[in-house]
Order: structure tokens, then sequence, then C-alpha cells
């Protein structure tokens, strides 16, 4: 019997422990999925304005350099623009974001971001493109500072709750 | 993929269905014209005809297809491949060239930069030149510009729309892949306008043999300095010689023992000793042959070939 009891309060004491690292670790990777979004922007940035690629191009070259999910979203996106008959570059764009990036537990607001840029991408203004850029490339840094302050902030408190949890539960059982 | 195929693609889903609905044959089919608010038209076996929206040629505009802004946008977005910056350089000559060597016209509101075009604003208007090619249309003509088996410097005059660009495609493709008597020559093509090769990404969609070497875009008197100097080629094609900046690159070629082909406007052999360039070319007897065209008969008809004397050699 007290073994069982002891058992039972070891796996809800790492449980615990584990869900506040866990919880750490969502904001590390929101951290990480931003600098990496950020990247890709830079790229397909690079790809527009000094070599004059197409979109379907710059984001098949952007995709290779990233990681998933922005990497398959990129570089997928790319590949169903270049199929003809075409679609609206937004209805891909969108298409494709639910497909590789809403199941993938980014928070809302990232998405909102991604789904903004691609409204603003299918616009067809010859000039404006690159200004347009820079400002999301502005808007990720300002993102990827507070994501890294939240980060700097909770996910010690989230740790130490964690472990926390766990010894009360410990003292709990027993 | 079938070079009919190939430009229905570029359009809406509305606008697509009606022309497949038509069956139109592409060899016959020359425009189509998109004006915003206005019916749709093409140029059909050398007639205009409006599309109803039951897909039926029709003469009357009145139920002839409308097409909207957003329908002319979709298709701008697709030809430019949803990327209209990355074709600043061709906006500014006023066209795109697609797959299958089509040429999309673009007019709309022209922004400049001082004196020069910087881009085209508000799109209203396209044009959709099919690219057509005539495989063996040369045939005829080809052994006239060969002698002692080798390739004569050859001149194709031609009022405009009587088909010396198709002509000057087929003496390339025949003059790159050999034949009668001639092995196959390099030939290196300066296509300032994409019209011969009717390149996209590079490559030519038109069939210019198995040795062409082709410059897409580039102004005819730097591109022939360049194929020279780098790509040794046997034979030089331009179109539509005649700019003042084209005459040091022609006697470059002349000088560096290529053989030029080329083709200009114009009704006859002494039509063109009218020209300023040409007139020094052609008392010189820098060109071997000259090919004259009309459209007496049908366009791309070959009225007369001559040598360099003026003699004739054929006349049809």
């Amino acid at each position: 019997m007290i073994e069982i009891k002891l058992a039972g309060a070891v796996l809800a004491a790492v449980s615990a422990a584990l869900l506040g690292f866990t919880l750490g670790n969502d904001l590390k990777q929101r951290i990480e999925f931003l600098q990496n979004l950020q990247k890709g922007l830079i790229v397909l940035h690079q790809e527009m304005e000094y070599r004059k690629a197409p979109l379907e191009e710059a984001l098949q070259y952007a995709g290779n350099s990233l990681t998933e999910p922005l990497s398959s979203f990129f570089r997928e996106t790319g590949i169903r623009l270049e199929k003809l008959p075409g679609a609206p570059f937004f209805s891909v764009w969108e298409e494709m974001a639910d497909w590789y990036l809403s199941e993938a537990g980014q928070k809302k607001e990232d998405l909102e971001l991604i789904r903004q840029l691609g409204m603003q991408l299918s616009g067809l203004e010859t000039e404006g493109n690159s200004g347009l850029l820079k400002i999301y490339e502005q808007r990720l840094q300002g993102m990827i500072v507070s994501a890294k302050e939240e980060y700097a902030g909770k996910a010690q408190l989230y740790q130490r709750l964690g472990i926390l949890g766990g010894i009360f539960l410990v003292l709990l059982f027993f | 993929m079938d070079k009919g195929e190939s430009v229905l693609k570029i359009f809406p889903a509305r606008i697509r269905n009606i022309l497949l609905q038509a069956s139109l044959k592409p060899d016959f089919l020359q425009e189509i014209r998109l004006r915003v608010g206005k019916p749709l038209i093409c140029l059909y076996e050398g007639k205009e005809y409006f599309l109803s929206a039951g897909g039926k040629l029709c003469r009357d505009g009145e139920s002839g297809l409308t097409v909207s802004r957003e329908e002319l946008m979709e298709t701008v977005s697709y030809v430019s491949r949803y990327s209209l910056y990355a074709f600043d350089e061709e906006l500014k000559q006023g066209y795109i060239t697609i797959p299958g060597g089509h040429r999309v016209g673009i007019a709309g509101k022209i922004v400049m930069d001082e004196s020069r075009i910087r881009c085209v604003k508000y799109i209203s208007f396209l044009n959709v030149r099919l690219s057509h090619e005539r495989k063996g249309c040369a045939d005829t003509v080809f052994p006239y510009l060969i002698r002692e088996g080798r390739f004569c410097h050859t001149l194709i005059i031609s009022p405009p729309k009587c088909g010396k660009t198709t002509l000057l495609r087929d003496i390339i493709r025949m003059a790159s892949n050999g034949g009668g008597g001639l092995p196959g020559q390099n030939v290196g093509v300066v296509d300032e306008r994409s019209e011969i090769g009717g390149s996209y990404r590079g490559i030519p969609q038109n069939d210019l043999g198995i040795r062409t070497d082709v410059l897409d875009c580039c102004p005819k008197a730097e591109g022939m300095m360049m194929l020279i100097r780098s790509m040794a080629p046997d034979i030089v094609a331009v179109d539509e010689i005649g700019d003042y900046r084209d005459s040091q690159a022609i006697e470059a070629v002349f000088h560096c023992g290529c053989k030029l082909l080329a083709t200009v406007h114009g009704s006859s052999v002494d039509d063109i000793k009218k020209k300023p360039l040409l007139q020094n070319l052609v008392q010189y007897h820098c060109f071997e042959r000259y090919i004259v065209l009309d459209h007496e008969k049908s366009a791309g008809h070959v009225r007369d070939i001559f040598d360099e004397r003026g003699t004739k050699l054929d006349s049809r």
C-alpha cells in the first residue's frame, strides 16, 4: 500500500514538474518560431528585392532555409502558386497556413500576423513590397523581444511552480 | 503542354470555361483582348469576334461577355506569377511573355520618371497575342541561302505583319539543325522583344534548333557584340535592324567572320537603299541574299529572292 502511494506521489510530482517545464518550453518554442519566421521574411525580401525572383520561387527558396513547420508552409505555398490554372494568392496562402501552421499550436496573434502578411503580399504594386516586408520584419523583431521577456519572466516561474506543485502533491499523498 | 492549353490557364475560371466552351482552334486564334467593363474580343482566323456568355463566337458586341476589373486583375496576377515587381523591365516594354512564348500586352496608367517610363499602374487593358511557329515555312527558301556549302549573309525585307519573324525563326531552326548541304551551324540569336524564341525563364518556347543560343530581352547592338565575343556563333540572327545603334555591331559581325541573318521593315531592295544604315551595306554588297516578302497572296508570301548584285534568283 505504501509503495503504491509512493509510486503515485512520485508520478504526480514528476508530472507536475514536467508540466511546468513544458509550459516554459512552449514559450521558448514560440521564440524560435518567430525567429524562424523573421529569417524567412529576410530571405524572401532579399530574393524579391535583389534577384527580382517571382513570389513562388522566392517562397520555395526561403522555405529551404527554414525549419518546420514554416519550411513546409513556405515551400508548399510556392509550389502551389506555380500551378496553373491558378487561384487567388490570398486563398492559397490562407489554405496553406491552415494546413501547416494552425495544427502546429501557434498563438493566434502569430497566425494573424502571417495572415495579414499574405493579404499584403497579394497586392500587385510594383513598388512598396520592399517597404512592406521591412515593416513586418520590424514588427516581428518587436514580437521576438516581447516573447523573450515573457520567457525570461515566466519560464522559471512555471518550472518552479511545477516542482513545488509536485512536492505539494507528494506531501498531500503522505 | 499544348500551346492552346497554356494560354487558357492564365484566365480566371469564368473566362476560361467560356473559352473552353467555344472550342477555338489555337492555330487560328491570334489574339484575345480584355478591357475592363468592355466585351472580350477574339481575333480568330483574321476576323474579330465577341464571345457570348454561352461560349459562342458572335459579331454583336451587345451579347459579348463583359470583363470585370477583378477578372482582369486576376489574369494579370496569373500572367505575372503574383509578382508584378519582378517584371519591371518587361512592363516598361509593355508586355510580359508567358509559357508557350505568347505575349501579353499591358496598358494602363504610365508612371514616368523624368523622361523614362517607370512602371504601369491601374492596368485596365490586356492583349494576349498567341505565338505561332510554322515549321517548314522556310523549306523552299532555304536552299537559296546556301552557297558552296556555306550560309550567306541574308536580309529579309518585309512590310509589317507579313510573317518575317516567322520565316526568320524557321531559317534559324533549319540552319541550326543543318540540312540541304549545310552542316549544323551555331546560331546566336539576339531576341530583343522575345518574339523569335518566345523565351520563358530563359528557355525558348519555339523550336530554334539544337545549336542555337538566345540572348533574350537584350538590345540588339549589345547582344551582337556579346555573342561574337563569347558564344562563337557561325550565324548571328537579329530581327528588325535599322537603328543607328546597330551599325557598329553589324560591322563587327561582318568583320569577325560570322554570317548575319537579319530582317528589316521595307517593301523592296530599292526601299532599303533609302535607309541611311542599310544604304552602305547594300551598296557594298555586304548582304549576299535578299528575301522580299509581301501579303499579296497570303501572309509570309515570298515575292522575290535576290543575290548581292540584285540578280533575281527566284520569283513567285
